[in-house]
């Protein structure tokens, strides 16, 4: 291993959690002829994340925090290794049964750019029930909608507000409801509360957790004061062998060692 | 889901997606409208003219002689004598003989000198006799039988009294006005010509050619009068005046219905006397009503028709007929003619189809522009259904079905454009060019090019679907 971290069982991992995310001895690196972005290397030796489990993940701009969250969402697929989700070998499923996995499995909210701006906020979190093979038309769905906007503090009469006229706070919480609409086991949350306000943050993180509290949660964030709402801290690490950017993840809750 | 998003991701692109619609809905109007003039040009021709197995005619040309004599249209010839029209009588292959006299016209509308045989005989469509809708066949030598557009657009009625003018175009300055007509019936609709045409006896034809003298006199163009104004023209004309009336006047009584009764008080209110000449002509009326109707010995007439007993002596009669040196006539197979018409228009046609072809091509490939341009626009979308399950093919096929609802729509629209303007356009173009639409003017055709150019678009807008669809392969959370 050149970089990573061997996450190893923490007192957390009592047996009652099933392991929603492991990697093992995973590679990547962005093809440049792909991608605009800098050559960059992740390699992860071991890292698992139980059911339940909820993780802050930190690191400086460009240290490959967004590249491992493809990883797990599986848009992005490594060179070598394994991803496995919820105990199933991800990287090793066909690109089809990958997008039906995703959608039915993991929920995914960005820093921005969350929603298709011109669909209404129903139409939004009707989407991704379609992805998942819901059939749209039962009426049990829209109430399922309704209790989760509720749960979410957003006022029925958004429901057919169109996402572009939502304030951040609103398209941030209707991003949440998209996300886990499909009850994911795996929710993947990224700098999701860089544009909110300290009081629409607080607001933002306490409803997150509590209805996130059944899924492996994976939140990326720069913000420290958000480390409180964490019993588990990663950080992404940089360090340059043979002058070429390598990165992987510490585990700061856990036996981490540094790369 | 998919159908939704498209929806709402054009309604977004409105100003674009909007000019591309128009682009469509022109270049589909236009291919549409091409191919439905086309078919109705053909099925209005092709329905004008059934059962009659050979024109007779003097030589001119085939498609003249077709065209003058079924279609009211072109300058008829020189006409061919009785003795010819005799002969074909005669002949034992013939079983009917219509004779036809052209070149008057009343109102703009053609006058057909002609005999009952052409009520009896004369067919349209598949096999259709003509019927009444009023009124019956001719009863006496000044009888007139209407069409139904004349009948409609000039309000005619049975017993009502028209006048002819001689020569063609709706502007005559010569008026049989010496012999005027009483409509004896009136045809019911048949979408073809006959629907704007006037039938008057042969006779009576050559009588009021007769009343008009030798001299030609010219007078002001009036395809009908009121019979107090007959007979201010009769006067004119038996002083050998010439009488120019303003076009005010005219207007004012070109479109007046003949009104016998009302005959002797507008005489006064015209001529502030009593014209003899109004008593001269009922009693020419008379005298020709007595007539025995069927007798149509004429000099010459224009062209005939004829149905023969057995129709494989069709060829064989109009080849012995184009063979003859005295008196030379030109017979035809109308089956024929308009082979060779449509051996004409064929190339016009085709080329008229590819031009607007090209035109729809250009304005599907400006819409895969539309599409293609805005996909930088929507990486984000992209990314977004991405990773909420969508799979590339997912961005393809959405890609694909925002093109084909704009063409859809573009066809739907263009449909109802073509459809409302055709019929907006249905008088005039019967009118101006004896192009007779019928009532359903959209046919298979139209909705095989409905179709074509949907099948066009799948495929054009494959590129800008397969954009998508490679942006999806590659789409990152969060990709900006």
């Amino acid at each position: 291993m050149k970089a990573g971290v061997s996450a190893t069982e923490s007192a957390k991992t009592n047996g009652s959690y099933n392991i929603a995310i492991a990697i093992d001895n995973v590679s990547f690196s962005h093809n440049a002829a792909h991608s605009e972005r800098a050559r960059l290397f992740i390699e992860i030796e071991q890292w698992h994340l139980y059911r339940g489990e909820h993780v802050f993940l930190s690191g400086p701009s460009g240290s490959g925090k967004s590249t491992f969250l493809n990883l797990l969402s599986g848009t992005l697929t490594p060179d070598s290794g394994t991803i496995s989700l919820l105990e199933q070998p991800f990287s090793a499923l066909s690109n089809k049964q990958r997008d039906r996995f995703r959608a039915n499995n993991i929920g995914v909210v960005f820093q921005q750019f969350n929603l298709i701006p011109y669909l209404s906020v129903k139409q939004n979190v009707k989407a991704a029930l379609y992805f998942a093979g819901a059939n749209i038309k039962d009426k049990a769905l829209d109430e399922r909608i309704l209790k989760l906007l509720n749960d979410l503090q957003l006022s029925n009469q958004l429901l057919n507000a169109k996402a572009d006229t939502l304030s951040v706070g609103q398209q941030q919480r209707v991003a949440i409801a998209r996300a886990l609409i499909n009850t994911p086991d795996i929710l993947i949350v990224d700098e999701p509360t860089s544009a909110l306000d300290a009081k629409a943050r607080d607001s933002f993180m306490d409803v997150l957790k509590k209805l996130a509290k059944n899924s492996a949660l994976v939140f990326v964030s720069h913000d420290p004061y958000l480390k409180k709402y964490f019993s588990r801290h990663m950080s992404m690490h940089q360090f340059t062998p043979n002058h070429q950017k390598v990165a992987g993840v510490s585990d700061a809750s856990r036996d981490a060692s540094p790369c | 889901m998919l159908t939704t998003i498209a929806i709402e991701s054009l309604k977004r692109r409105k100003n674009t997606a909007l000019l591309t619609l128009v682009s469509i809905v022109i270049s589909v109007s236009l291919l549409l409208s091409v191919d439905i003039i086309r078919s109705q040009v053909k099925g209005s021709f092709t329905r004008t003219v059934s059962g009659v197995d050979v024109i007779v005619g003097a030589p001119s040309g085939q498609l003249n002689l077709l065209l003058s004599s079924v279609f009211n249209l072109t300058t008829p010839s020189k006409g061919i004598s009785w003795d010819r029209v005799s002969s074909l009588n005669s002949d034992p292959r013939v079983s009917w003989l219509i004779p036809l006299s052209l070149g008057d016209t009343h109102s703009g509308n053609r006058v057909v000198g002609t005999t009952n045989a052409y009520f009896e005989h004369f067919k349209y469509g598949d096999k259709q006799p003509l019927v009444f809708a009023e009124g019956g066949p001719f009863a006496h030598v000044g009888s007139a039988v209407i069409g139904a557009d004349v009948a409609e657009s000039l309000g005619y009625r049975v017993d009502d009294s028209i006048v002819i003018s001689h020569g063609l175009g709706n502007v005559s300055f010569r008026q049989h006005d010496g012999f005027p007509f009483s409509v004896t019936g009136v045809l019911e609709k048949t979408g073809t010509p006959v629907d704007k045409a006037v039938y008057v006896t042969l006779i009576g034809l050559e009588k009021a050619h007769e009343h008009a003298g030798p001299s030609g006199i010219v007078k002001p163009s009036q395809s009908i009068q009121r019979p107090s104004n007959l007979h201010a023209q009769a006067h004119a004309h038996t002083d050998g005046e010439t009488a120019v009336h303003d076009k005010d006047d005219h207007d004012k009584i070109s479109h007046e219905k003949a009104e016998p009764e009302e005959a002797g008080h507008k005489e006064k209110r015209y001529e502030g006397d009593n014209s003899p000449h109004a008593h001269e002509e009922d009693t020419e009326r008379q005298r020709m009503g007595e007539m025995d109707v069927e007798n149509n010995t004429v000099s010459s007439v224009s062209a005939v028709m004829l149905g023969l007993k057995n129709r494989v002596t069709a060829l064989q009669l109009q080849y012995q007929l184009n063979q003859r040196n005295n008196e030379p006539v030109l017979a035809i197979l109308p089956g024929m003619a308009l082979a060779e018409l449509w051996q004409i228009m064929g190339n016009v046609e085709a080329l008229l189809l590819l031009l607007s072809s090209l035109i729809v091509m250009s304005a599907l490939i400006g819409l895969a522009t539309m599409l293609l341009a805005t996909m930088r626009e929507r990486y984000q979308e992209i990314a977004v259904l991405r990773t909420i399950g969508a799979s590339p093919a997912a961005l393809l096929i959405l890609v694909q079905l925002e093109a084909l609802l704009i063409a859809l729509a573009g066809c739907g629209v263009s449909l109802l454009v073509v459809t409302g303007l055709l019929t907006a356009l249905k008088p005039w173009l019967s009118a101006e060019f004896g192009l007779f639409l019928s009532d359903t003017l959209l046919s298979s055709n139209s909705l095989a090019i409905v179709i074509l150019v949907l099948a066009s678009t799948y495929i054009v807008s494959f590129f800008p679907a397969y954009a998508a669809y490679k942006r999806g392969l590659h789409a990152e959370l969060n990709s900006q």
